[in-house]
């Protein structure tokens, strides 16, 4: 088998799996709509059923996790950035995506887990549970975010913040069929993915602007995806266009490279997926 | 119109001592860890309507090749062809949620198969009324007894117009009326020219039913043919077995030759609720040898009258009941056995519901040795027990001659 690689063969191969990535995930979701929309339901119900508030708890969740920051940051800590950039803002504009985009990771790696018991023994179309993680996160902080940041700004950034949601969406599409792979495969993987992300949280520049990390220091943001994701997100809803090339260069260039693993992958690993669980 | 195509389909698969020696395997494509062979390559094809019957020992391969065709379990290779909707009664209730009530169940588990919604809204009745949980439908199935777990799914699995159905084992879940309803549920699939695989350890149920018969051994298709002729050769296969066997390395218990009439048991079963549960019951058995009458009769070869006489209560909402009398040996092999269906006997039942009736076997032709008579109380297929009497009276042949055997049959010299 390993003999019979060429490199046309290989690039062949990766620009089917890039193609692949993004084309199966939706044409499942299609041919499965009416599942789609029922484990949708579902995971609302599961979410909800048997709290007092209900569907409150959607919005709260999040909400709280944002005010103790900006309590402990904003009002007891009294953060200050360079030209007058009220705290609150920045920090809203790129929690919000943060949270939903860390939520979908966390997810990922016990994804297979969580749904056994309905995919085990039932013709259920493995490749319908990734995209419905992402859709369910994107659903839940996508008004959040809209009316968030109509309050802090006005109409004019309900689009950018929109495009700003389906970055997300688009971005964690390879990043949730690889995460889902690997955390069912790797117990390990499973238990230090919501470590990397607690600490990345606070290598990216979310509660401070990036402006406010020493010089030498800056240069290294390039190698943190999460910090180049943010800056776009800060760009495209205050300044209403794209960052820098570079920024915007990179973050398209890793998602296009991951695609391909990504869908090989989770490819090779689906027949194994009802026995690994 | 062909249902069922398997060209060459098997399943092999690794045991892995842990899932990183699998992502092992899924990333360089170098397989590792323990072969097994749960099936091997397999061709078949089956026709709309036709019902086979699956039998062999445990871990045959029965299972896998119900799971391949169920599409369950990816098959290793091969091509296999399956056309038309499958509802399959293996392990019911996988795919159900607890948190999630009856009714949203029962579109999450319809949306699984590939129902759409709307076609689930015109069924959606239909399900609900065949469950008979109509009151509990809108809890979350947590809630649910196992009895109502197991109708729910019964009804959702095949109130969606299957055209292939894939039975595991039992032809009836549940307990009492709604044994009878999921039963006659199915017997109407077979009447109705659905396409039926079934896999059962009862060679009664499967000779009662099948049209083809496969006998998977460790794997491999034995045989293959008509029923009675698989069947036997399986029998005689257990038989050779367990007797060329000594008798401290028998293997599990012959599969159920002695329970020949026995309906098995589905796994998921109700409590049984004795009240209602069963549909036909016997009010009374009296057996006789020569007007003796006893629990431990003496009986003479050729001399010997032996008459039984039933009384029995049948529900009158369904059928009046078949009775079937089987003597069977000190091993449990059936001898003999008659049936009122086979023999065409018109059964009269009265206003509460009760029937009598009287076998007679004059001059019994048993040969010496010690039998035992049980007595069935069965559908008006013959196929489900409603009622029965195991080892009810105990017989005890003698003969005058030396003659070898179990039975003397009607002869003549010339």
């Amino acid at each position: 088998m390993i003999s019979a690689i060429s490199p046309f063969a290989i690039l062949n191969a990766f620009i089917i799996n890039t193609i692949n990535c993004i084309w199966l995930p939706f044409r499942t979701v299609a041919q499965n709509r009416d599942l789609f929309f029922a484990l949708l339901k579902r995971d609302f119900t599961n979410r909800t059923s048997g709290t007092g508030l209900g569907a409150f708890w959607l919005l709260a969740q999040p909400a709280l996790q944002v005010v103790a920051f900006w309590f402990l940051l904003d009002v007891i800590l009294r953060v200050r950035f360079p030209g007058n950039v009220s705290f609150l803002d920045y920090f809203l504009i790129g929690m919000i995506p943060w949270v939903c985009l860390s939520e979908v990771m966390q997810r990922s790696v016990r994804l297979y887990g969580e749904f056994a018991s309905i995919f085990k023994k039932t013709p259920f179309p493995l490749e319908l549970l990734p995209l419905l993680s992402i859709t369910i996160a994107v659903t839940i902080y996508t008004p959040i975010y809209l009316i968030v940041a109509f309050i802090l700004y006005d109409f004019s950034v309900i689009f950018p913040a929109l495009i700003v949601m389906i970055i997300i969406f688009l971005w964690l599409i390879p990043i949730v069929y690889l995460f889902s792979i690997l955390g069912l495969f790797i117990r390990d993987f499973a238990q230090v993915v919501p470590f990397i992300l607690t600490m990345s949280m606070y290598v990216t520049p979310i509660l401070y602007m990036p402006q406010m990390i020493p010089e030498e220091y800056q240069f290294y943001l390039a190698f943190n995806p999460f910090a180049d994701l943010i800056a776009l997100f800060h760009s495209l809803v205050e300044n209403k266009q794209l960052p820098e090339t570079g920024i915007t260069l990179r973050i398209l260039l890793e998602w296009l490279l991951l695609l391909a693993p990504a869908w090989w992958m989770f490819n090779r690993a689906k027949k194994h997926i009802r026995e690994a669980v | 119109m062909i249902s069922i195509s398997l060209n060459g389909v098997y399943k092999h698969y690794y045991l892995y001592q842990n899932n990183i020696q699998r992502l092992r395997e899924i990333i360089t494509g170098k397989v590792g860890g323990k072969l097994i062979k749960a099936l091997e390559p397999i061709s078949l094809e089956l026709k709309t309507g036709q019902v086979l019957g699956i039998i062999g020992d445990n871990g045959a391969g029965k299972s896998t090749l119900l799971k391949l065709i169920a599409q369950t379990s990816a098959p290793s290779g091969g091509n296999l062809q399956v056309n038309g909707r499958v509802a399959a009664l293996l392990e019911l209730g996988t795919g159900f949620h607890p948190e999630l009530t009856g009714h949203e169940n029962i579109y999450l588990y319809s949306s699984i198969l590939g129902i759409k919604k709307q076609t689930m809204d015109e069924l959606y009745d239909e399900v609900v009324n065949f469950s008979g949980i109509k009151n509990f439908i809108h809890q979350p199935v947590k809630t649910y007894s196992s009895g109502m777990f197991v109708r729910l799914a019964f009804a959702v699995a095949t109130c969606i117009e299957p055209d292939i159905l894939i039975i595991d084992e039992a032809l009836s879940v549940g307990d009492g009326q709604f044994a009878r309803k999921s039963f006659d549920r199915i017997m109407q699939f077979k009447d109705s020219g659905k396409t039926i695989l079934f896999c059962s350890h009862s060679m009664f149920h499967i000779e009662s039913i099948c049209d083809r018969t496969i006998w998977l051994e460790n794997g491999k298709v034995k045989m293959e043919g008509s029923p009675d002729i698989v069947v036997n050769a399986y029998k005689m296969d257990i038989k050779a077995r367990t007797s060329s066997l000594p008798e401290l390395h028998k293997p599990t218990p012959a599969p159920m030759l002695d329970e020949e009439f026995h309906m098995v048991e589905h796994p998921v079963e109700e409590l049984a609720t004795p009240q209602n549960a069963k549909l036909a019951t016997f009010d009374k058995i009296r057996v006789y040898a020569d007007n003796v009458e006893g629990k431990k009769l003496s009986l003479f070869n050729n001399q010997t009258n032996l008459s039984i006489e039933a009384s029995y209560h049948s529900d009158p909402s369904i059928e009046v009941a078949q009775l079937a009398i089987a003597i069977h040996d000190e091993n449990d092999h059936v001898v003999t056995s008659v049936c009122t269906l086979m023999d065409n006997v018109e059964l009269c039942r009265d206003d509460k519901g009760y029937t009598h009736i009287k076998l007679d076997y004059p001059d019994i032709a048993l040969l010496k040795g010690r039998y035992y008579l049980g007595v069935y109380l069965m559908c008006e297929r013959c196929i489900m027990v409603y009622d029965e009497a195991i080892r009810y009276v105990e017989l005890n042949v003698q003969q005058s001659g030396r003659e070898l055997g179990v039975v003397s049959l009607p002869h003549r010299w010339s």
